[in-house]
Parts: structure tokens; C-alpha cells; sequence
């Protein structure tokens, strides 16, 4: 168990490290035509992450239930959220078009030439093979055949990394119940994330949800089929090495769909459960917990 | 019994991060120094103010610590492994008593280690008559005029700088003259090179992400 509830930790903070170990020196690659393509997969990756492990129960009781438990979700950026076309900026000659890493890419200078001897050389990506996070959820249900669920951590990091807030707050209800002998779990459930990392990253993210699973005594299983939606923004200064351009960027997801299974068991008052999700790029979460 | 045991597992989810652990503790299995390459954007510009109605000659130098303070990279550890040559601009500012129409200019780099380089094409011919009176022009790119050996051999020098510690420094000549002759040419003009330095830095990350641990 602790060794679990260690793993979740380290998770957690793992992420923030990447995150917001030098916040403004990974953002600030590109200002102009460049900056949204180079960030764009964050807001696709944290949106598909947060959205993993969500519900650990296929079934909403009738009475009442309190469930804690911690998690560590896992997502693997998709290859080809790995490059983008860039463009040379106007002081370069001839302008072209190419193939270069994003902030996940590969950490290697792409290169081209321009007229007489002269070159321009795209920032590198940083070769994000696999993005952990970590986090604790407690959901409670029971009532009108419902359920509220919630995530929540603050934590001062590093002197120098800042302080990164992340909550999460969602609900779900069962509408199976409106029919008669339906062999399966039906639940509707919208689920709501914040993050905020300093004044550099902050995040919305939104999901609604369909549930179809099946439970019995000491095991769940479920299909999530979701529609998600995030706004990010981000904040960084750009040096161009003469003057400094405060930068403000503001991203959409470009991954609307996730699909996810789900799998649980409960021995007493221990549940585990494991999800996979996919949604342009693979998620995975581990969770163990108390379930009342 | 129960309420007992979810308070004390709330709290150790909830709050294990903030109390129990330090996170460079946490960081040391599965996060290293590791070496990422990186790059920065860094201008060298000269600034020449010319009155003159004959052949002028100005230099602007820069010493070997000012080039080295602008090729350095935030923090101590990291490698300069190239420095390219983006582009070359020039800008200008006019002042009221200006008559010339245009300036016939060279422009070279000069120091104590190496011979003169030729920038430009010889006698660059640089029309003023759009200038506005006021404030520097927005920079105009020159890259088409540029001598291709002579970036090619800049970039090398300006490693040299950035790689160990040259006392010398380098200075950025302009010369020409005005045209058409005997006019009055009152102008400030700077130069501008766009450089990008690539270098190799220490970043703490998991393991595997970077190119190579530290040394």
C-alpha cells in the first residue's frame, strides 16, 4: 500500500517537475506563427489525462457510500503529436516550411539553409515519451441515484518551481433506474478540472459522459464514451535576444473524443480499479482505494 | 473503526505530497541531470551615426566580453555547439539637414585574430529616399546582399568566442559615401546580424528524456 501510495506521489510531483521545473524555459521556444502548433500537444495530453480514471464503480448504489482513493494516470503523447509544420520567421530568406518537433518532439535542432551561409534553426522539442500524474479523488452517492466526485491537491513545489493547483469536480446519474430488468449500468456524468501552475499555465477542462457497465459483488467493468473540451492558457516571456514579448497564448483541445474502459474489484473495503482510455493518443490509470 | 480509518487514509492521500516527503527525495529514482539540447537568439548590432558629405569610415567595436556575455546562456552549465547566422538587417534614422538620396557602403569585420571579412557586397548601393525623419526605419533585410564565405567564416570566429576566452574584440567597419556626391548624409544606420546559438544544457528530467546523463 505504501509503496503504491508512494508511486502516486512521485507521479504527481514527476509531472509537476516536467511542468514547472523551468515553466517559462519550455514554453518559450517560439512567439508568432510557431507558438500554438508547438505547445498544442499540452492541451491535448493534459486534457486526455485528466480525463482517465475518473469513475472507479459501475454501478451507483442505493445507499449511501463514500469512496477514497488515489490514482496515477499515464498518457503517451502520439506520434504525430511529435512534429508540426513551422515556418521561418520574416527576417529569414527564403521563407520555408517544415517538419520540426513540438514541446514533446524529439530534443534535436532542425536546420535549414537560407541564402549566402545563412541558417535557421528550429527549437527543439524536449522527447516527452510519457506523461505521469497523480491524483487523489473521493467520490460520494447513494442519493437519488447519483453520485459527486472530487479531486483536489495544492502543493508548494520547489523554491523555484512555484506552486501548482489542480481540482476537479464531477457528477453522475444513474438512468438505468428508468427502466425495467435493463441488463446493464446506463449513468450520464460531467466532470469539470482546473489547473493552475503559477501565473504561467492555467486550464479548463470539461467532460461529458456516457457509462455502459455491468457490476456485481466485488467487481465492475464499464465502456465511457466522452465528449471533452479544454481552454488553455499560457503565459511566457519570448526573448528574440533584442527585446522581451510578453506572450499570451490561448489553446483549445483538438481531441474531442475519448473512449475508455474501465475494470474494478473490491475485496472488503479495498477497491482497485484500471482504465485505458484513447483519444488521439493512449492514456492508462492504476487506482487503489477505500471503498465504504 | 471506519471513520477512524478514512480520515487517516484522506490524509495520507491528501496530504503526502506536502508533509511526508521533500519532492527532490521523490525526484532521485526516476529524474537525473541530463544533457537537452537547446537553442537561444541572440542580435549583434552596430550602430554607425555618419554627417559627412564625403567618404566616411566608422567603426563600432565590440569587446570580447561584451560578445561573450551576449552569447551566454542563462546558468553555468551548458556547451555551445554551433552559432548560425539567421539574417542581417539594417535600419536607419534621418536627420532634417540630410540630402543625400542614397549611400554607397561597405561593411567588414575586422580583429586582431583573423583578416578583414567583407559583409556586404562590395559598394552596397542603399536607397534613403523612403526614410521617415524620425526614429530608426523598421530593419530591412539584406540577407540577398550578405558574402556568403564571409558568414560562413564569421560563424567560425564568433564560436571561437563563445568557446574559450579571447581577449581580443572584433569591430564592424562601415565605409562609403554618400550619393548622389557632395551631398549631405546625416544619418544614424545600424546594422543588425541575427545569430541562434545551439547549445547543450543540464535539465533535471525522468530518465531516458534527455540525450545523455550529465557529467
Amino acid at each position: 500500500m505504501k509503496k503504491i501510495l508512494t508511486l502516486f506521489v512521485i507521479n504527481f510531483l514527476y509531472f509537476s517537475s516536467i511542468n514547472a521545473q523551468q515553466v517559462s524555459d519550455f514554453l518559450d521556444a517560439y512567439a508568432g506563427d510557431n507558438a500554438i502548433p508547438y505547445i498544442q500537444p499540452l492541451a491535448d495530453i493534459f486534457t486526455a489525462n485528466v480525463h482517465t480514471g475518473t469513475r472507479e464503480w459501475s454501478r451507483i448504489d442505493t445507499s449511501f457510500y463514500i469512496r477514497i482513493r488515489g490514482q496515477a494516470i499515464y498518457s503517451w503523447p502520439s506520434e504525430k503529436s511529435k512534429t508540426f509544420t513551422g515556418v521561418t520567421p520574416e527576417n529569414f530568406e527564403p521563407q520555408q516550411f517544415v517538419k520540426v518537433p513540438t514541446i514533446v518532439g524529439k530534443n534535436e535542432a532542425v536546420s535549414v539553409a537560407g541564402v549566402n551561409e545563412t541558417f535557421y534553426v528550429f527549437p527543439t522539442g524536449y522527447n516527452v515519451k510519457i506523461l505521469p500524474f497523480g491524483t487523489p479523488q473521493i467520490t460520494v452517492g447513494g442519493f437519488l441515484h447519483s453520485e459527486l466526485s472530487a479531486r483536489f491537491f495544492a502543493l508548494p513545489l520547489h523554491k523555484d518551481f512555484g506552486d501548482i493547483q489542480f481540482w476537479g469536480i464531477g457528477a453522475r446519474h444513474d438512468i438505468s433506474h428508468y427502466f425495467k430488468n435493463l441488463p446493464f449500468n446506463v449513468v450520464l456524468g460531467y466532470f469539470y478540472h482546473n489547473m493552475k501552475l503559477e501565473e504561467h499555465v492555467n486550464t479548463n477542462h470539461h467532460l461529458i459522459s456516457a457509462h455502459i457497465g455491468k457490476s456485481g459483488k466485488w467487481w465492475s467493468t464499464e465502456l465511457m464514451l466522452g465528449y471533452q473540451t479544454a481552454d488553455m492558457e499560457a503565459n511566457y516571456s519570448f526573448n528574440d535576444g533584442e527585446r522581451i514579448e510578453e506572450v499570451h497564448v490561448e489553446l483549445t483541445n483538438e481531441n474531442p473524443f475519448i473512449m475508455e474502459l474501465t475494470v474494478g474489484a473490491k475485496f472488503s473495503i479495498i477497491g482497485i480499479h484500471a482504465s485505458a482510455s484513447y483519444a488521439d493518443l493512449l492514456s492508462a490509470s492504476l487506482g487503489i482505494g477505500l471503498y465504504f | 473503526m471506519k471513520g477512524l480509518c478514512i480520515i487517516l487514509f484522506a490524509q495520507f492521500i491528501f496530504f503526502s505530497g506536502c508533509c511526508f516527503m521533500e519532492p527532490n527525495e521523490l525526484f532521485d529514482d526516476t529524474c537525473t541531470e541530463q544533457v537537452f539540447e537547446e537553442t537561444k537568439n541572440v542580435p549583434l548590432e552596430s550602430v554607425y551615426s555618419l554627417n559627412t558629405g564625403s567618404t566616411f569610415a566608422e567603426a563600432t567595436t565590440l569587446t570580447a566580453s561584451q560578445i561573450q556575455n551576449a552569447l551566454k546562456v542563462p546558468g553555468d552549465d551548458f556547451t555551445i555547439k554551433r552559432i548560425e547566422i539567421t539574417s542581417a538587417q539594417i535600419s536607419y534614422m534621418r536627420y532634417p539637414d540630410n540630402t543625400s538620396a542614397a549611400l554607397l557602403v561597405n561593411t567588414a569585420v575586422t580583429g586582431n585574430t583573423f583578416s578583414q571579412l567583407l559583409l556586404l557586397q562590395e559598394n552596397l548601393f542603399l536607397p534613403l529616399v523612403d526614410i521617415p525623419g524620425t526614429g530608426f526605419t523598421d530593419p530591412v533585410n539584406i540577407n540577398e546582399y550578405l558574402s556568403g564565405p564571409a558568414i560562413k567564416e564569421l560563424k567560425k570566429i564568433l564560436l571561437d568566442y563563445a568557446t574559450f576566452l579571447n581577449d581580443d574584440g572584433i569591430s564592424f567597419i562601415l565605409t562609403g559615401n554618400p550619393s548622389p556626391p557632395l551631398t549631405t548624409a546625416h544619418f544614424d544606420l545600424k546594422f543588425k546580424l541575427n545569430l541562434t546559438i545551439v547549445y547543450e544544457i543540464c535539465r533535471f528530467a525522468p530518465i531516458g528524456d534527455g540525450i545523455r546523463p550529465c557529467d
